[in-house]
């Protein structure tokens, strides 16, 4: 399992390290802003306040979007950073797995004595090392970047908010995983259909509070029970958090099953 | 009375293994029986009830046209396909239960083999060495000797006949019982093909089985013991080397300098002979050659031409004769 995973992130440093670069920049651009911002947020949310309900809906889980809280909830936490995270880990999915299955050499692996189990369990190590090691940096230059505009989030807070995002993209992998896993999609329609789920439970979420008869549909899709304002804030349910940790072990799974008994296609 | 009873209890011990190493050395490395495999709820199979052994020491071909279900067995045997039904053993473990155990004793080569392209030979081969460690490393490094390997450029920069000779070495290096090779001489040299088959030689020398499937019947009867013919995804014909080489039919064209003696050579036993203009003719005879070459050195002729010998032609040929029912 071990040379697996050696080989699999050694495959990935670039593109690891491109991915870090790029969502740090972004982070560091939007954070280091709000210094600047901060003096007219009063009159910023005002204008902000002019926009529709359903509009601001789409920003954040909160109406108070140039708050610390809100403003980082907005910019980062809410939409970008599980977004980018999502696509991370998705591609992570396809690179390490699906294509290899594609390309043949997923059998080079399985002829050696490699049982499919531990395969797919040494693909998943490598995926999670890759994303929490590029969460881990990103989360340092959030807290240090906030700390320097003068947030004043606490670390803790900002350090939960980043896990909670990081397992909202896994549980969204998962799908993609569950797929490869059964092997019933190629790896362009995997991506696919886990890109749909994500962005239909997010605008499920975002639009269940104008339009009340998503309320029910939007309770069984992961991101209702992703809040970062109340985790930014300390009052995160964290039953929600097991509850995502929960589905996300059961697709991985499923995942699991799936692939112990099919065909290894080409 | 202890030191009776300790000698009959030892003796019993070395009976049992006497027995079991009797059964293991009886036991086919390889077994397939009624091993079928069809792909969803398709009705078409496109393995059906293979029934096949290959022996442990022993070199079996598998030949057959390009669809005829070679790597469906291939791939079901080593599990990369789950059979629909049927059965398979390598070294008496279950192909589907037993996978990773047979995988210890399995050396494999895929078909139109797939390597990661941005890994440079060397980095290969030592990924694959790390997955499945060598009895002996020197003899990894006798094999890049050997096929002469180029290890340091990146593999996607490789042509097709270096890739293949990474793909033997990867299979070959860490000297398993049981080799499963689908067209391993694909995109290798003359050169590299006699060193490939000096390479199965050895292995069957060692008592390895090595199963490998190919089209190429000339090629097949240079290395096998027995050759086994595969069609529409059933095995139609199984047949020693030996005695393809006794029932197997020979055509000629030969030019002659004045006109073809067409009576004499109609008078060869188990010859056919088609007139292709009043001094040429084509022949196709089985069996000895030496009455054809006796007309030949007393006929002055101007030019003589073996044509290869189509495999399946050759092989219904064959089992039209045998059982004087169409195949």
């Amino acid at each position: 399992m071990r040379p697996v995973i050696r080989w699999g992130l050694w495959e990935r440093r670039w593109s690891s390290l491109f991915w870090t670069l790029g969502i740090s920049v972004y982070i560091a651009i939007n954070t280091l802003v709000y210094s600047s911002l901060k003096g007219q947020a009063k009159t910023l949310n005002h204008v902000l306040q002019k926009l529709s309900p359903t509009t601001r809906s789409l920003f954040s889980d909160t109406s108070d979007l140039l708050s610390p809280v809100g403003y980082l909830a907005s910019k980062l936490y809410y939409l970008i950073l599980p977004l980018l995270f999502t696509m991370l880990a998705v591609n992570l999915v396809n690179n390490l797995f699906a294509r290899e299955e594609q390309n043949g050499t997923l059998e080079l692996l399985l002829a050696r004595p490699l049982s499919r189990n531990r395969l797919l369990l040494a693909k998943l190590m490598t995926s999670l090392l890759v994303l929490s090691g590029i969460g881990a940096l990103v989360m340092l230059v959030t807290i240090v970047t906030t700390a320097h505009a003068g947030f004043g989030i606490p670390v803790i807070h900002i350090m939960a908010a980043t896990l909670v995002m990081l397992l909202l993209a896994l549980l969204f992998s998962s799908i993609a995983w569950l797929l490869v896993g059964f092997g019933r999609f190629g790896r362009h329609a995997s991506t696919g259909i886990t890109v749909l789920v994500a962005l239909a439970s997010y605008l499920f979420t975002s639009l269940e509070g104008t339009a009340h008869w998503l309320r029910g549909p939007a309770k069984l899709l992961p991101y209702h029970y992703y809040r970062p304002s109340d985790i930014l804030r300390g009052n995160y349910h964290w039953s929600y958090f097991i509850g995502l940790c929960v589905a996300t072990f059961v697709l991985l799974g499923l995942a699991f099953a799936g692939f112990r008994r099919r065909d290894l296609g080409r | 009375m202890v030191r009776s009873l300790l000698i009959i209890g030892v003796w019993t011990l070395e009976i049992n293994h006497l027995r079991y190493t009797v059964e293991v050395k009886k036991t086919p490395a390889i077994n397939c029986q009624r091993l079928s495999k069809r792909y969803g709820q398709t009705p078409r199979y496109a393995l059906k009830d293979l029934d096949l052994q290959v022996h442990n020491g022993e070199v079996y071909g598998f030949l057959g046209p390009n669809g005829a279900g070679k790597s469906t067995a291939i791939r079901t045997l080593l599990n990369f396909l789950q059979p629909s039904s049927g059965s398979a053993t390598i070294l008496g473990l279950d192909s589907v239960r037993q996978s990773v155990e047979i995988k210890r004793s399995v050396g494999y080569l895929a078909g139109e083999i797939a390597l990661y392209p941005r890994m440079t030979g060397s980095q290969f081969l030592n990924y694959m060495q790390a997955l499945q460690p060598l009895q002996h490393p020197d003899y990894a490094a006798q094999l890049i000797k050997q096929f002469n390997a180029d290890l340091n450029k990146p593999i996607e920069t490789l042509s097709k006949g270096n890739r293949q000779k990474l793909g033997i070495i990867q299979a070959f290096m860490h000297e398993p019982t049981v080799l499963i090779l689908d067209e391993p001489t694909s995109g290798l040299d003359p050169l590299m093909q006699a060193a490939f088959y000096q390479l199965v030689e050895a292995a069957k020398r060692r008592g390895a089985a090595v199963f490998l499937s190919s089209h190429d019947l000339a090629e097949v009867r240079k290395m096998c013991d027995r050759i086994g013919f595969i069609r529409d995804g059933e095995l139609i014909a199984e047949q020693t080397i030996a005695d393809l080489q006794q029932s197997a039919a020979h055509r000629f064209d030969i030019t002659f300098q004045g006109p073809a003696p067409l009576a004499v050579l109609k008078l060869l036993p188990g010859s056919e002979v088609i007139s292709l203009n009043s001094r040429t003719v084509s022949v196709r005879i089985q069996g000895n050659l030496s009455p054809l070459f006796g007309i030949l050195s007393k006929t002055p002729i101007t030019a003589l031409e073996q044509h290869e010998i189509n495999l399946e032609e050759e092989f219904l040929h064959y089992y039209r004769d045998k059982t004087e029912a169409p195949v």
